[in-house]
């Protein structure tokens, strides 16, 4: 990781994305209440909650696609409401969503050409695609198939793979532990660590607190629109309502 | 880059077998053999070219009819204000493509089942025109070339047509461009996440399959040295190779191919050996493979077998 030797105030002058007191409202209803967030550059932070507590709202809000009623979302400097949300994959900011949105009838190897799409990727796509298959070796194997015939477990990796190749330097995951077998999430949560330490800033959507905890540096835990609890990883993994609510402790 | 790209020296000498074999044809055949082997190779442009959009793209285009009808008659008009014919199909193949382009604006803003129907209202809309503008089309009575027997001469060109086609339409999936065409196929909102400029494809697919229609349709009407609204605008040759490309398999290198020869060589057979009741039969054997093979003959698993068995690459069934 680059910033292992850096104190914690440098690396959050190097900010990658800055969500500052973010409204958001469907119709009447409020959905995000004041939501903040910060992730520094070279660090995991995980955004952790029960059902429906709003967190796919908030990273819909944090790519553009949902415009908050107030506050600002600003990712590397720049208000990303103010950018087409199909640029900004072009600029390093990319979202594994939770129905992963693979193009299923199309090769596991087609899908993840597809993913370098964008100019900037398009020049290192065989660069990116060694690496994506070194991350996940079973790819490889499966290059040729259809992305269709593939198991829950391979098809998350097809996603993230695909999202690692347009160049992200923001990867946003929205629950990508969901609908896995512990052993595949374990295997999932190691692979996040080492993409991690490609120097990829990682903004990790969960339900499964204890693991998300392990592998985060930053934690923030939303309920009912609302951010009640922010702090280090270590310092929420101790702190007695989280285990109480999350960790069954 | 990906393996097996350059075509293999079997591919290479079948070709040259196939293109032998259609070279020397007029000279063995009788115009009968000569006339059907023309239709087919209509057929296989329109349905090859079609599913660029229809296959390719997941668009199903059932105006792709009034591409052929519009180069037909342009050429026609053409012919009669003293052009040759070369000069005439020249011109026709760009005025249709620019009318593809000038559609395609708001046409590819539709996807599903209202790209369907909004195209094939193109084809009502092509009609009515055909049938009142009396001055440029003849109207309902049809209009009619300088006379001339052109038999051997377009069915040459249809048969280079039908291949080039076919080539074009290979190159274009294995480009950069045909991998966006298939990624809007499958979800355009995620493909356009990723960086494919989608409205632009969409419509660039359009215009690159009306130009195979609009020349094929320019070489019918010279063949046939009379055109009228319901012989290009007509349901017959606006649905058969959409149904002959479904039923071969859409969306694959071999589907237009095999649904075009199997259900021509079909419909021959039906026709001349069965007096009654020739077209329930041929209706019948339509839904007995869309039953049986619904995703079309070339996915189907025997026909997989017996072409990997006799060396064709899996990639023509993808």
């Amino acid at each position: 990781m680059p910033d292992r030797h850096i104190p914690g105030r440098a690396v959050r002058e190097n900010t990658m994305l800055d969500v500052k007191n973010i409204d958001v409202y469907y119709g009447q209803t409020r959905v995000l209440e004041q939501v903040s967030l910060h992730v520094a550059a070279g660090e995991i932070v995980a955004l952790l909650g029960p059902n429906a507590a709003g967190k796919t709202t908030a990273l819909k809000t944090f790519q553009g696609l949902i415009r908050p009623a107030s506050g600002e979302v600003r990712y590397m400097g720049r208000n990303v409401h103010r950018v087409p949300p199909h640029r900004l994959p072009a600029e390093g900011l990319s979202l594994v969503p939770e129905e992963r949105m693979l193009f299923l009838r199309m090769t596991c190897r087609e899908n993840l050409e597809l993913g370098a799409y964008n100019p900037n990727a398009r020049k290192v796509l065989h660069s990116s695609l060694r690496w994506v298959y070194e991350l996940f070796p079973r790819l490889r194997e499966r290059e040729s198939q259809k992305v269709a015939d593939m198991s829950g477990g391979e098809q998350q990796m097809v996603a993230i793979g695909r999202a690692l190749m347009s160049q992200p330097r923001l990867l946003m995951l929205d629950e990508p532990s969901l609908g896995l077998a512990p052993i595949v999430v374990a295997e999932l949560f190691r692979t996040i660590r080492e993409i991690n330490e490609n120097g990829i800033s990682v903004l990790l959507v969960e339900q499964s607190v204890k693991q998300s905890l392990e592998l985060a540096r930053h934690a923030y835990v939303l309920e009912s629109g609302k951010i009640v609890k922010e702090g280090t990883a270590k310092d929420l993994a101790d702190d007695p309502d989280v285990r109480a609510a999350y960790l069954g402790m | 880059m990906m393996a097996g790209r350059r075509p293999s020296v079997s591919f290479s000498v079948a070709v040259f077998a196939v293109a032998a074999v259609f070279a020397v044809l007029p000279a063995m055949t009788v115009s009968y053999g000569l006339v059907w082997l023309f239709l087919v190779a209509v057929y296989l442009t329109l349905a090859v070219s079609y599913d660029i959009v229809g296959g390719t793209m997941g668009h199903m285009n059932l105006g792709h009819a009034s591409f052929f009808g519009l180069g037909a008659y342009s050429t026609v008009i053409l012919m009669n204000q003293g052009l040759s014919f070369w000069a005439a199909v020249a011109l026709a193949v760009p005025v249709t493509v620019l009318f593809a382009a000038l559609i395609s604006y708001p046409f590819t803003r539709l996807t599903g089942a209202y790209f369907a129907l909004g195209t094939f209202g193109l084809i009502s809309l092509m009609n009515v025109l055909a049938h009142n503008l009396r001055d440029l089309t003849g109207g309902s009575g049809g209009i009619s070339t300088p006379p001339g027997d052109r038999t051997v001469e377009a069915y040459y060109l249809a048969v280079i047509a039908a291949g080039a086609t076919i080539a074009l339409s290979r190159s274009i999936a294995r480009s950069r461009f045909g991998l966006a065409l298939r990624s809007i196929r499958e979800d355009a909102d995620t493909a356009r996440a990723f960086g494919v400029p989608v409205d632009l494809y969409k419509c660039g697919a359009l215009v690159i399959s009306s130009a195979p229609a609009a020349f094929i349709g320019g070489v019918y009407a010279w063949k046939a040295t009379y055109i009228s609204p319901s012989s290009v605008f007509g349901l017959e040759i606006a649905l058969s190779p959409i149904v002959m490309t479904m039923l071969g398999g859409s969306g694959t290198a071999a589907g237009p191919i095999v649904g075009v020869v199997f259900l021509t060589i079909a419909q021959e057979l039906l026709w001349t050996r069965i007096p009654y009741l020739h077209l329930a039969m041929y209706g019948v054997i339509m839904v007995i493979i869309g039953l049986l093979m619904p995703g079309g003959i070339v996915r189907s698993r025997w026909f997989r077998r017996v072409m990997t068995r006799m060396g064709m690459s899996s990639r023509w069934m993808d």
